[in-house]
């Protein structure tokens, strides 16, 4: 969860790009890098095979200044989208702070979508974390593609729980709702930081 | 077959509750019928012994019965039950009084209780607790191996044919609008099928392990009304148990009653159900679902199938069949459904041999037809909209380049960092695993030189330590001295020269112009995904992924759990200045420390002066140690192979070294004679060194014409952390320095005092490492 120094008036948050396998998680990350302002971004730490795939995760260090007094930092992981890779999703999950679930939007990878929605549901749990509390936000990547479901159907099938999320459509690939998404869950994750901060200074 | 029902949690089924009442009341019945026979429950045991055996009873029972996923939940169900024990016994006495049983003594409660007679209905509460106590709503599902032996045995029959695999990444023409056109075929493949090969029966995605295992072909999932729709959205489902579930099944089920109480999402797809209340059939496209047919199934080829289908050219569907099935995100028929509405000279085969041939007798219909056939709004739920609530406080962090840029009308052109992206790996090299790609270029002048980049890269999967080895941060218990080493000139060589991945934008899978290779190899790529990750991993279990920056280098450390990771980081962060260019006599191409308990691999992904990235694996000892290296340099190799700037600096001179004062020592006639038996290494010559200060003595073993001083330099400091190391209760023996084909072993002998330092080139490094085994255990007992 967040870590707060007090003495560097430094508040870190994580937040994970979670998604099935080739739904575009790391050319987010990429993006991001792309076109942050150097003193907004760190080094982006990619471990992935020869064809692109994501092996481990990746990771990317972003911050931002002063937020209340803070400065906030974020660390961007992805996780790697094959099934198998299970206990790697697991572990990356291990702290997080704020979700974004990556979602392809063509028609033949909606069940896809839907085993990569309860597979993170299930690693949550693990940790006793609950999709009810915690932030996340829904991508509806690739949405340039002539073959994407609407947005409608897509919503019904993976929002559409008793807490709904905001959700973005996205052209990963072109930068489209790229930082609409990070910008919102990061806020997200800014007010459930502060919140729980509040919380136990209050205790 | 998995009833509907099955996927509700147990404390939600009313029938789990008529079993607690319905047993408490047998069991005041045996009470009363026990206090009138007169028989005594009392135990002859100590007081003290009848009240621990209860709690350690229900603790028993929860662990068999519930199998709770954590300690808490273990201690929470087992003192749940254990009160009740308690609260229990002390009324069962008043409560018999007024039943009239006579084996009451008295209205007075008791404490502590008998133990006997709670001991028959408390378990009972297990029946409808079982779910929650496991760790919350729906948690029958998470376990996968519980959830497998409830789902449903799969044919055995292996289908002769199946479902095309779909060309996910193809582009679908879209219809012209809602309605399908009718006399021409919409699409040339269908993408509605999975994604995975069909016929075999599915499993879960859940790995528990790293040790990477081939999934089994997954078929798509026959979604029944009200549980298969409720989708994987739906956290106290499980579709699964739905999977091979008939059609006809899902069909009569779709308009019947749900058995249990139905849970969030079924309410939904409930009020999808009542929302679309028309009767009129769905039309999809007759050649993508005959497509799914082999092609000796067809009496017209596939081509003219269209031609031949005429005004015929779609399929009637019933609407609240695919309804009930729109939640999972795939739409099934049965293949009866179909058979009669197409042509029979159209078919060379029976309509039982084709129904025998698709999975569960099943087609997948086109969903994107199905959908766009209903209205958008029932699609939309009812429920609140996003909570986003407080955000408005803070204003969007991050604003990209160009934003800032319009915002501030600067005209000037800045150079944005190229773009980063693992470009294709040499495919000559044996795994074809791209190495830990580094960041983009960072102007010598940017201030993210300086920076909050280290101050980021706190731990990756572990919780982050509290001090995360950065700058002049060494985790204790280790003195930060050999750490905080700081060389301002390779600080600024770094800076001076960045390593810059020049590749264009990395397209997404599955834009159309990549599609047909990654579809048509996607198995393949799965295979080679598990064999890089095996080659990585080999077969020591899961590791944990961490990123840290150690002096300005990136650490990327996988450490098993059987290892201290803070002692094996700790270790590498000392070992990374003596792996420095200029350092070593050459350039280090990895390191490796060996111990009874540990082996650590240190290996440089990229230049050091230029933040690494070095690759840390912290293992077991164990037979794939070697294979381990092996694929660590692989992954070392494919990095290099697209880095810029060179892995090494160079052979550095002696003045640039930082060498200790080490005074010669004649070598001793047991030393030289230790030195014939190193054949492995090669001819080597025996010479001693000493510190001085610390009285270690190094006994050398080299090819003639070595540097003897500047070996010795570094083994000296190599030792220096082995020992420190083992200070902090990490004991490493030897060290292995690989450079090309030179060896360097250092082994530290009895006491740590002294070491031995043997080098050379090697064709059998497992022999020359046994050879120095051997020349410890003599030099050693000296």
């Amino acid at each position: 969860m967040s870590i707060i120094n007090y003495a560097k008036k430094e508040i870190s948050f994580k937040i994970v790009y979670y998604g099935a396998g080739v739904v575009g998680k790391t050319v987010n990350l990429q993006y991001i890098h792309r076109t942050l302002p150097d003193d907004n971004r760190g080094n982006l730490i990619s471990l992935a095979t020869g064809d692109e795939r994501t092996l481990f995760f990746d990771f990317l260090p972003v911050s931002t200044q002063s937020v209340r007094n803070f400065v906030a930092k974020f660390q961007l992981y992805t996780v790697p989208g094959q099934v198998y890779y299970n206990m790697t999703r697991k572990l990356v999950l291990r702290g997080v702070d704020g979700i974004v679930f990556v979602a392809d939007s063509q028609w033949d990878r909606l069940q896809e979508n839907l085993e990569s929605f309860k597979n993170l549901e299930e690693n949550l749990r693990e940790y006793d974390y609950d999709l009810a509390e915690l932030p996340y936000v829904i991508q509806y990547n690739k949405r340039d593609l002539p073959n994407v479901a609407p947005v409608e159907y897509l919503e019904f099938l993976l929002n559409r729980r008793s807490r709904r999320v905001p959700y973005f459509e996205a052209v990963a690939v072109d930068g489209r709702g790229v930082f609409d998404t990070l910008n919102t869950v990061s806020r997200m994750v800014l007010v459930n930081g502060f919140a729980q901060e509040q919380g136990a200074s209050s205790r | 077959m998995t009833r509907p029902g099955s996927v509700v949690d147990s404390h939600r089924r009313p029938l789990s509750w008529a079993i607690v009442v319905a047993s408490f009341l047998v069991y005041l019945a045996l009470l009363v019928a026990v206090g009138m026979a007169g028989l005594h429950l009392d135990v002859p045991l100590p007081w003290w012994l009848t009240q621990t055996v209860p709690p350690l009873l229900y603790a028993l029972l929860v662990l068999v019965v519930v199998r709770p996923r954590s300690a808490t939940s273990l201690c929470g169900g087992a003192l749940l039950l254990w009160a009740v024990h308690l609260l229990l016994g002390m009324l069962t006495e008043p409560i018999l009084a007024l039943l009239g049983g006579h084996g009451a003594s008295g209205t007075t409660w008791s404490f502590p209780p008998a133990p006997l007679p709670e001991l028959l209905w408390v378990p009972v509460l297990l029946v409808p607790l079982r779910d929650l106590l496991r760790g919350g709503p729906g948690s029958r599902s998470a376990n996968p191996q519980a959830a497998a032996s409830r789902r449903p045995v799969p044919s055995s029959r292996t289908p002769p044919f199946s479902a095309p695999v779909p060309t996910g990444r193809t582009p679908v023409e879209k219809p012209a609008n809602a309605s399908v056109t009718v006399g021409r075929p919409l699409f040339d493949k269908p993408p509605m099928a999975p994604a995975r090969p069909l016929g075999a029966t599915a499993v879960t995605s859940m790995v528990t392990s790293m040790e990477p295992r081939i999934e089994a072909p997954r078929r798509p999932a026959m979604a029944a009304p009200a549980a298969a729709a409720s989708g994987l959205a739906a956290p106290d489902s499980d579709r699964s148990g739905s999977e091979s579930r008939p059609a006809a099944a899902a069909s009569t089920a779709a308009v019947g009653p749900v058995e249990a109480a139905p849970s969030q999402t079924q309410q939904l797809t409930d009020e999808l159900l009542a929302k679309d209340t028309s009767d009129e059939p769905l039309r999809v496209s007759a050649t993508r679902v005959l497509a799914q047919l082999p092609p000796e199934a067809l009496a017209v080829p596939f081509d003219s199938l269209a031609a031949e289908l005429g005004a015929q050219s779609f399929l009637l569907v019933p609407r609240r069949l695919a309804l009930a099935q729109l939640g999972g995100g795939i739409v099934r028929a049965e293949w009866d459904l179909m058979a009669h509405q197409i042509p029979s000279h159209l078919l060379a085969m029976s309509h039982d041999a084709i129904k025998a041939g698709l999975p569960d007798g099943q087609c997948v219909l086109p969903l994107d037809e199905i959908v766009r056939q209903f209205s958008p709004e029932i699609f939309l739920t009812a429920g609140p909209a996003p909570d986003v609530r407080g955000i408005e406080v803070f204003s969007a962090p991050f604003q990209p380049l160009e934003a800032r840029r319009s915002e501030t009308e600067a005209a000037s052109e800045k150079v944005l960092p190229p773009p980063i992206v693992s470009a294709p790996v040499d495919p000559s090299l044996p795994d074809e695993i791209a190495g830990i790609v580094p960041a983009a270029a960072e102007p010598a002048e940017s201030p993210a030189d300086s920076v909050d980049v280290p101050h980021h890269a706190e731990p990756v999967l572990v919780e982050p330590v509290p001090a995360v080895v950065s700058g002049s941060n060494v985790p204790a218990p280790m003195p930060p001295a050999r750490v905080d080493e700081d060389r301002p000139e390779h600080a600024a060589q770094g800076a001076r020269r960045p390593r810059v991945e020049e590749s264009a934008p990395t397209a997404e899978r599955g834009r159309p112009a990549a599609k047909p290779a990654h579809r048509a190899s996607a198995l393949q790529d799965d295979l080679h995904l598990l064999r890089g990750l095996t080659a990585l991993l080999p077969a020591v279990g899961p590791l944990a992924i961490e990123v840290r920056v150690v002096g300005g280098v990136t650490l990327l450390s996988a450490t098993s759990p059987a290892v201290d990771d803070d002692v094996a980081v700790t270790a590498a962060a000392l070992l990374l200045p003596l792996m420095r260019p200029g350092r070593a006599p050459w350039p280090v191409d990895q390191v490796t420390l060996r111990g009874p308990r540990a082996v650590l691999i240190l290996t440089p992904l990229g230049p050091l002066p230029a933040g690494g990235p070095v690759l840390a694996a912290s293992v077991p000892p164990g037979g794939s140690v070697a294979l381990l290296e092996l694929r660590c340099r692989q992954v070392a190799a494919a990095h290099a192979a697209r880095a810029v700037a060179p892995l090494d600096g160079g052979a550095a001179s002696a003045e640039e070294r930082d060498e200790p004062d080490l005074l010669d020592v004649e070598p001793s006639t047991s030393t030289r004679e230790v030195a014939s038996s190193l054949g492995a290494l090669g001819t080597v010559t025996a010479s001693s060194l000493r510190d001085p200060e610390t009285d270690h003595a190094l006994y050398l073993f080299l090819p003639p014409g070595s540097d003897v001083r500047a070996v010795g330099a570094l083994a000296h400091d190599v030792s220096g952390v082995m020992r420190q190391v083992a200070e902090a209760g990490l004991t490493f023996r030897t060290a292995v320095l690989r450079s090309a084909a030179r060896r360097v072993v250092i082994r530290l002998l009895a006491g740590h005092s002294n070491s031995i330092v043997a080098a050379g080139e090697t064709a059998k490094p497992g022999l020359a490492y046994r050879q120095v085994e051997h020349a410890a255990a003599a030099l050693g007992a000296l």
